[in-house]
C-alpha cells in the first residue's frame, strides 16, 4: 500500500517536534518523561550564575537553572528539578564551582530528611554564600598592606633599639626608656594586629582548601603554590612574633631591674642576644621588603585563567 | 551614463518587484484550495526528500567540529568536557541551520528556479494565467509555505543527526568520553539556542524558496535565461542566508 | 463581442502597438496577421489581460478589463481558451491530466464526471488513446492538440490560437486548421487566430485584421482580401503563397 504524502508529512512534523521537545529536555537536564518543578530562589549575588546551568544535590544533577534575574535585592533564580526529587523544607540554595571556569552550578543544601516537603513553586532562601577566589583576591592585598605596615613599625622600633644599644657613649637610661618605649609600642600593634592576621591567614588556607577539592589537576598545582606561599607567609609572621616576644621580654628584664645597667654593658651574652634578636627581625623584614609583592602575585596566579 | 543609472536602480527595481510578488503571494493565501495539493507535493520535495542529503552533512558537521574543536583545546587546563560545551551550541545555533540552508539552496533553490524558469519560457505561467488561474497562488504559494513548515523540521533531523556524528566521532577517535561530552553540553545548554537555530530556519526556509521562485518566476530568455536564473536563485539564497544568519545574531542575541 | 480601443504598447520606449483598434463578433473566426515580430501576440496578450495598455482600453462583453481587479480579471479570463505556441502542457502532469486540470481546478464535478468530459475533449482533438502519456513524450503536433482539448475542456466562448501551425508539416498544419474549423462550428466559439500563415488563415479565417508597423493596417472579410489593392497588404499576402506553394510543391 502507498502511503499518502500528507501522511508521510505528518509523521515528519510529529516526530520532528517529539525530538526537539526531548531534545531540549533533555540538555537542560530535565527528565525526559516525568515532569519537572520549578522552585525558586534569590540571592546578593548569583555569581555568574545563567540559565541552563546545572542544579545538584549532594553533587547529583537533578535539574538545571531555568531563568535569573535581576531584582532590587540581588537576583532571582528560577530552577526546575525533577518531580521525583524531593526537597524538603529547610533546603537552602547556594551558588557553587567556579565562575571563572564557567562550571558554576546551584547547589541544593537538604534540610533535614524527616521535614516536610516544599511544593513545587515555593522559594528556597539561599545560603550564606562564599566567592572563593574573590575573596582571596580581596583580601590578599589587605593582608600583605597590613602585614607591611606591621613590619615597618616594627623595623622602625628594632632600629631604634639598635642604633641606641650599640652606641656606648649615649645616655643608657634614656638609651633603655627609649627601647622601652619602643618595645611598648610593638607590643601593643604585635597583639592587636596578631588576631586579624591570624584569622585571616586561617581563613585563606580554608579557601584554598576548599578550592583544591572543587578544581582539580592544573589549578590543584596552582593553589598547592598558593599553599605553600601562604604557609611560609604565616612562619615568617610567626618567627617574626617569636622574635619580638623576645625582644620584648629581654626589655622587660631590664625594665624591671633583674640587670643593672652595668650588667648589660658588661656582660657578652646578653648583648649579644639581644644583637641577634635584632639581626633576625631584620632579616625577616629584609625578606618582605625585598619584593613584598610576591605573596600577592602568587595570589593572583590563580585568578588569571 | 545610462547604464550606470540603470545598474544603481536595479536593486531597487528588484526589491520592489520581489516585494509586490510577495504581496501577491500573502493576497492568494486565503484561496487554500489552488494551492493545498500543490503545497503536500512541494512539501515532499523540499522537506522529505532532502532529509538524507541533509543528514549526510550534518553528520559530517558534527564529526568535524567535534575532532576540531578537540584539536585546538590541547591544553591540561581545559577538560574535555568543554568539547560537548563547544560542539552542541555550535551545531543547535549555527551549523544545522546554515549547513541546511546551503544544501537546500543547491538542492531545492536550483530546483524551483529551473522549474518556474521553464514554465515561464514556455508559455505555462502565461497558461495558467489565461485559464483565470493566480499562478502566483498556484506556484509560488505552495513552494514558499512548504520551506518555511518543512525548514525547521529538516534543521531539527540536522540538529539530531549532528550530534549524533559528534559523538561518533568522539567515541571513534576517543578525544572526549561520551558521558563527559553529554554533561559538557548539558552545562552549558543554553535554553534559547535551540530556538534560535529553529528561528534561524524558518527564515532561511523562507529566503531560499521566496528568492528562488521570484529568479524562477520572472525569467527571460528561454533556456539560457533558465541557466541564469537557476544559478542566481543558487547563489542569492545563500548571499542571503549569510546576511540573514548575522543580521539574526545581533538582533536576537 | 471584444472591442479594442486605441490600444498603444511600448516595450522599453520601442512602440509595439500604436493606436490599435478592433472588433471581434460574437461567433466569427478573426485572423490577426502580420509579419512575426508585429506585436500579433503582444495584442493577443491584451485581449485576455496578460498585459496592461498603456493607453487605450479593451472590452470583453462590456467590461473594461484594463481597469477591472485581478480577481474580476481572472473570472472574465475563464471565459477564454487560449492554445499557445508551443502548447505550454504542464509536463509535471500526463496528457490527461492536462486537459482534467481546469475541470479540477474550477468545477466541483465528482471525478467520474470529469474523467468523462475529459474523455470527450479529448475525442474531439482526435487523440482518444494519448492520457497516460507525459507531453514530453508526444510530437509538436499532438502536444498541440492535447493544449487544445485542455483549452476547450471548460467550454469556453472565446479561443484564442497564437501561432496555431507554426513549426509544423503542412499535413499537421491542416489537420489542426481542420480541428479549429470544427471546433468553431460545433461549440459555436468565437475564435481568434494569431499567425502568418496565410495557407492557414484562407483555410478557417471569416474576416481578417493585418497589422504592420504597429499599427492595425487593414481589417475585412476574407473575400475582400484578394480584392484589396493595398500594397503592403498584397506584398505579405504574396510572399506567403509563394511559400505556400513552394512547400506544397516540395510535401508532393
Amino acid at each position: 500500500m502507498k502511503i499518502p504524502n500528507e501522511v508521510k508529512i505528518g509523521i515528519a512534523v510529529v516526530l520532528a517536534g517529539t525530538v526537539f521537545y526531548l531534545g531540549t529536555r533533555y540538555f537542560r537536564d530535565l527528565p525526559i518523561l516525568s515532569r519537572a518543578h520549578t522552585y525558586y530562589t534569590e540571592f546578593v549575588n548569583a555569581n555568574g550564575l545563567v540559565a541552563g546551568n546545572v542544579v545538584s544535590i549532594n553533587g547529583v544533577n537533578v535539574g538545571s537553572v531555568s531563568d535569573v534575574q535581576l531584582v532590587r535585592a540581588g537576583a532571582r533564580v528560577a530552577f526546575s528539578v525533577s518531580e521525583d526529587v524531593v526537597i524538603t523544607q529547610g533546603s537552602t540554595a547556594k551558588v557553587g564551582g567556579l565562575s571563572f571556569i564557567s562550571s558554576i552550578q546551584l547547589d541544593i543544601v537538604l534540610g533535614p530528611a524527616d521535614a516536610p516537603q516544599h511544593a513545587p513553586g515555593d522559594f528556597i532562601p539561599a545560603a550564606e554564600q562564599v566567592d572563593f577566589l574573590g575573596e582571596i583576591a580581596e583580601r590578599a592585598p589587605d593582608i600583605l598592606s597590613r602585614a607591611d605596615t606591621l613590619l615597618k613599625n616594627t623595623r622602625q622600633a628594632l632600629n631604634t633599639a639598635e642604633t641606641l644599644v650599640s652606641d656606648p657613649t649615649s645616655d643608657l637610661l634614656q638609651t633603655m626608656s627609649s627601647v622601652k618605649a619602643s618595645a611598648d609600642a610593638l607590643h601593643t600593634i604585635l597583639l592587636a594586629e596578631q588576631r586579624s592576621i591570624v584569622a585571616v591567614l586561617s581563613d585563606i588556607q580554608a579557601l584554598a582548601g576548599a578550592i583544591m577539592t572543587l578544581a582539580q589537576d592544573s589549578l590543584a598545582v596552582t593553589v598547592d603554590g598558593v599553599n605553600v606561599i601562604l604557609e611560609r607567609m604565616e612562619q615568617n609572621l610567626a618567627s617574626l612574633e617569636t622574635t619580638t616576644t623576645a625582644l620584648s621580654d629581654l626589655l622587660t628584664k631590664i625594665n624591671s631591674g633583674q640587670g643593672t645597667l652595668g650588667r648589660l654593658v658588661t656582660e657578652d651574652s646578653l648583648y649579644t642576644e639581644l644583637h641577634q634578636t635584632v639581626s633576625a627581625l631584620r632579616r625577616i623584614l629584609e625578606d618582605f621588603e625585598e619584593d613584598p609583592r610576591q605573596y600577592l602575585r602568587h595570589l593572583k596566579l590563580v585568578e588569571i585563567f | 551614463m545610462n547604464g550606470v543609472v540603470l545598474n544603481l536602480v536595479r536593486p531597487f527595481f528588484s526589491l520592489g518587484r520581489f516585494s509586490l510578488l510577495l504581496a501577491k503571494a500573502c493576497g492568494s493565501l486565503g484561496d487554500i484550495g489552488i494551492y493545498r495539493k500543490n503545497m503536500v507535493v512541494q512539501m515532499v520535495r523540499i522537506g522529505l526528500e532532502s532529509i538524507p542529503i541533509v543528514a549526510l552533512a550534518a553528520a559530517f558537521s558534527g564529526a568535524v567540529t567535534t575532532v576540531q574543536t578537540a584539536y585546538q583545546l590541547v591544553s591540561p587546563i581545559i577538560p574535555p568536557k568543554v568539547i560537548g560545551a563547544v560542539v552542541v551550541p555550535s551545531l543547535t545555533m549555527e551549523l544545522a541551520a546554515v549547513v541546511t540552508g546551503f544544501i537546500l539552496s543547491g538542492r531545492v533553490g536550483a530546483r524551483i528556479a529551473a522549474e518556474l524558469g521553464t514554465m515561464r519560457v514556455t508559455e505555462q505561467i502565461d497558461a495558467l494565467e489565461a485559464m483565470g488561474l493566480n499562478s502566483v497562488g498556484y506556484l509560488i504559494v505552495p513552494r514558499v509555505a512548504a520551506g518555511i513548515l518543512m525548514f525547521p523540521v529538516l534543521y531539527v533531523a540536522a540538529c539530531l543527526i549532528g550530534v549524533a556524528g559528534s559523538l561518533l566521532a568522539a567515541m571513534l577517535t576517543g578525544v572526549v568520553s561520551i558521558g563527559e561530552f553529554i554533561l559538557g553540553a548539558r552545562e552549558h545548554y543554553d535554553n534559547f539556542g535551540p530556538y534560535f537555530g529553529l528561528i534561524k530556519a524558518f527564515v532561511f526556509g523562507f529566503l531560499i524558496t521566496s528568492i528562488s521562485c521570484y529568479m524562477g518566476y520572472y525569467t527571460e530568455g528561454g533556456a539560457e535565461g533558465v541557466g541564469r536564473s537557476t544559478t542566481r536563485a543558487a547563489v542569492m539564497s545563500c548571499v542571503f542566508i549569510l546576511v540573514a544568519d548575522f543580521a539574526l545574531a545581533i538582533v536576537l542575541l | 463581442m471584444i472591442r479594442v480601443e486605441h490600444l498603444t504598447k511600448a516595450f522599453n520606449g520601442h512602440p509595439v502597438l500604436q493606436d490599435v483598434s478592433l472588433e471581434i463578433h460574437e461567433g466569427e473566426t478573426l485572423a490577426i496577421i502580420g509579419r512575426s515580430g508585429s506585436g500579433k501576440s503582444v495584442l493577443m496578450k491584451h485581449i485576455i489581460g496578460l498585459m496592461k495598455p498603456d493607453s487605450g482600453r479593451v472590452f470583453v462583453d462590456g467590461t473594461d478589463i484594463s481597469s477591472i481587479s485581478y480577481s474580476e480579471l481572472r473570472l472574465v479570463r475563464r471565459q477564454f481558451g487560449v492554445l499557445f505556441q508551443g502548447g505550454a502542457l504542464f509536463d509535471s502532469m500526463s496528457a490527461f491530466d492536462n486537459v482534467a486540470f481546469p475541470l479540477h481546478t474550477f468545477t466541483r464535478k465528482s471525478e467520474d464526471d470529469i474523467r468523462r468530459e475529459t474523455q470527450k475533449c479529448l475525442d474531439l482533438v482526435h487523440l482518444p488513446h494519448v492520457g497516460a502519456v507525459n507531453p514530453s513524450e508526444l510530437s509538436g503536433g499532438m502536444r498541440k492538440r492535447v493544449a487544445l482539448a485542455r483549452a476547450i475542456a471548460l467550454r469556453p466562448r472565446y479561443i484564442i490560437y497564437d501561432e496555431p501551425t507554426s513549426g509544423l508539416d503542412p499535413e499537421t498544419s491542416s489537420t489542426i486548421n481542420e480541428l479549429i474549423k470544427g471546433l468553431a462550428r460545433q461549440l459555436e466559439i468565437t475564435s481568434i487566430v494569431v499567425t502568418h500563415d496565410m495557407h492557414s488563415v484562407l483555410a478557417i479565417a471569416d474576416r481578417v485584421a493585418f497589422i504592420h508597423n504597429a499599427r492595425m493596417h487593414w481589417v475585412g472579410s476574407i473575400n475582400d482580401l484578394h480584392s484589396s489593392e493595398d500594397e503592403v497588404l498584397h506584398a505579405f499576402v504574396k510572399a506567403n503563397e509563394y511559400f505556400i506553394g513552394a512547400a506544397a510543391s516540395g510535401a508532393s
